[in-house]
């Protein structure tokens, strides 16, 4: 009972971080790498705060998003000069170099060694109330943060992110400032990939540089491209599918060595074959019915 | 007339090859004027040089008294300077609506914090604006493909919509890259009468054209250009008739 509820709290770890990735990554096409990054300023910030000044999770939320979007502001500044490839090289190395400040930084951090002892979201004891409080606060962070993307995406400003990468010069030629764009939407993603590193972090307890490498931005990249780029209800079902699939093949019957290869294995096959069939994703024609037109 | 837009001397050079030499004009306001010139003459440079997409070597433009060097695309755009490109650039995943929408000025929507915090003023816009976009499509004859992607289009329908963008926006000089080039004759027919209807609306336009019989019909003035100079200008029939233009036009 209490795996399972563990197992749903991550699953919409990631499906948040799937709607961040999808609002900067999404309908604009500028693939980014740096998930893990804000996600980790996110779990770092709540875990430093916490267990040094005793803050609740409602206090780490908002310092965790204003430090988070203070740093994509900083590395924005570079970033919103790149794109295509470069965008995506950009926001790779600022991940990397995140990790490294994660895994030396001893004094905040405490380097690999981690922050254990971070208190639950509520002061509980029983095991099964806890994950419950868990997934109902995770949940509840989720539905907002669905909402927050789906008006972001259906106003104008949204409507300006289709053109980012397509048609640069049609934006500017209308008059739209394209550099200024991707800044914001590069800062909003990232600010609000704070809030799932909140929630890890009370969920968990104890957070260390290794969840936040650069394979976990891939991960996010992954279930944002399985779901359809764009697509939000797909983001959420390809984080169900990302996350349950690799724990579902735990009980199959493999000798334990071997399984973590037979997943990775399995999970290769998954994606390729999407790429393969599905390049829209998962359900992209359902939800745009704009991306999958046989041309 | 009142002067609208005006280009000094601008110069710009490729590699050795001569795209705008010493190259000036004026636009006066509710004018539409004829660029003619064989290919490689520069116009298109021109255009790229007003809007920003290229630096002069040397030169100025200016457009309402504000000088058009070194500012911006976007910034040139929002002075009131609108384009199409000879290979259309429009947003070809969403509809053709939406791209007529996008291309509307000064959106609160644009404004994330709008978004969040002032969502019925952002209606309110958004409303306004779909109602007008509508009406401008309806001359267009894309009212039915409103909801098509702009993908769908054919290429006439794309040119129209490209046009219909630059009325979106606003513009009081309108550049049109060929706007006509390549497209069904009823198409054209449709294109020249809403550029043949911008001095009514207080607009201007610069048109690029190979097509004489068209150009003719809608411009009040030409300027025939080759190897980036200013041949000669006038009006439609001084310049058809000087034997320069008539002798680059039949080799």
């Amino acid at each position: 009972m209490s795996y399972i509820l563990h197992i749903a709290t991550i699953v919409m770890l990631y499906a948040m971080l799937a709607a961040c990735l999808n609002l900067c990554s999404g309908r604009t096409r500028l693939l980014a790498l740096s998930t893990a990054a804000f996600y980790g300023i996110g779990a770092y910030v709540a875990a430093i705060a916490s267990t040094r000044i005793g803050a609740s999770f409602l206090i780490s939320l908002p310092l965790a998003v204003a430090t988070s979007a203070a740093i994509a502001l900083l590395v924005g500044l570079v970033v919103m000069r790149c794109s295509g490839e470069f965008f995506l090289l950009c926001t790779l190395s600022i991940n990397a170099v995140l990790w490294v400040v994660a895994n030396s930084w001893m004094s905040v951090t405490r380097g690999a060694l981690g922050i254990s002892k971070i208190p639950g979201f509520f002061d509980l004891s029983n095991v099964v109330a806890i994950r419950v409080t868990s997934l109902i606060v995770v949940g509840v962070g989720l539905i907002v943060l669905q909402l927050v993307c789906t008006r972001a995406l259906s106003s104008p400003f949204g409507r300006l992110l289709w053109g980012l990468e397509d048609a640069p010069i049609f934006l500017a030629a209308m008059g739209k400032d394209a550099k200024r764009l991707r800044l914001t939407v590069f800062v909003l993603s990232a600010a609000l990939s704070a809030i799932p590193g909140v929630f890890f972090a009370h969920h968990i307890g104890f957070v260390d540089p290794s969840s936040f490498t650069v394979m976990e931005s891939v991960l996010c990249l992954a279930i944002v491209i399985l779901g359809g780029l764009g697509n939000l209800r797909g983001g959420l079902i390809a984080a169900v599918a990302v996350v349950v699939l690799p724990e579902a093949l735990r009980f199959l019957v493999l000798p334990d060595a071997s399984a973590a290869q037979v997943r990775q294995i399995i999970y290769g096959l998954a994606l390729v074959a999407c790429m393969l069939w599905r390049p829209q994703g998962l359900i992209g024609e359902y939800a745009f019915g704009r991306e999958a037109k046989p041309k | 007339m009142t002067s609208l837009a005006g280009i000094q001397s601008l110069s710009k050079h490729f590699n050795g090859v001569v795209a705008l030499a010493d190259f000036s004009c004026a636009v006066a306001e509710r004018e539409i004027l004829g660029l003619l010139g064989p290919n490689g003459a520069g116009k298109t440079t021109l255009f790229n040089v007003l809007t920003g997409l290229l630096a002069p070597d040397s030169g100025s433009a200016s457009f309402k008294g504000q000088a058009l060097v070194g500012r911006p695309v976007h910034k040139i755009a929002n002075l009131g300077i609108a384009r199409t490109f000879q290979n259309l650039r429009l947003i070809r995943r969403i509809t053709v609506l939406e791209n007529v929408l996008l291309c509307f000025k000064n959106q609160p929507g644009e404004n994330l914090l709008n978004v969040f915090f002032r969502p019925g003023l952002c209606k309110r816009h958004e409303d306004g604006i779909r109602e007008k976009a509508l009406a401008l499509l309806e001359p267009a004859g894309l009212s039915e493909k409103a909801h098509d992607l702009a993908d769908n289009l054919s290429y006439g329908q794309q040119k129209l919509l490209s046009i219909v963008c630059c009325l979106a926006a606003d513009a009081d000089l309108l550049l049109l890259d060929e706007p006509i080039a390549g497209i069904a004759p009823e198409m054209a027919e449709r294109i020249l009468t809403i550029i043949a209807d911008l001095p009514n609306q207080g607009k201007s336009a610069i048109v690029i054209e190979h097509d004489i019989d068209a150009i003719k019909g809608i411009a009040h003035r030409m300027i025939f250009m080759d190897a980036g100079r200013k041949i000669c200008e006038g009006t439609p029939d001084e310049v058809l008739n000087d034997p320069r233009v008539i002798e680059a036009y039949l080799d």
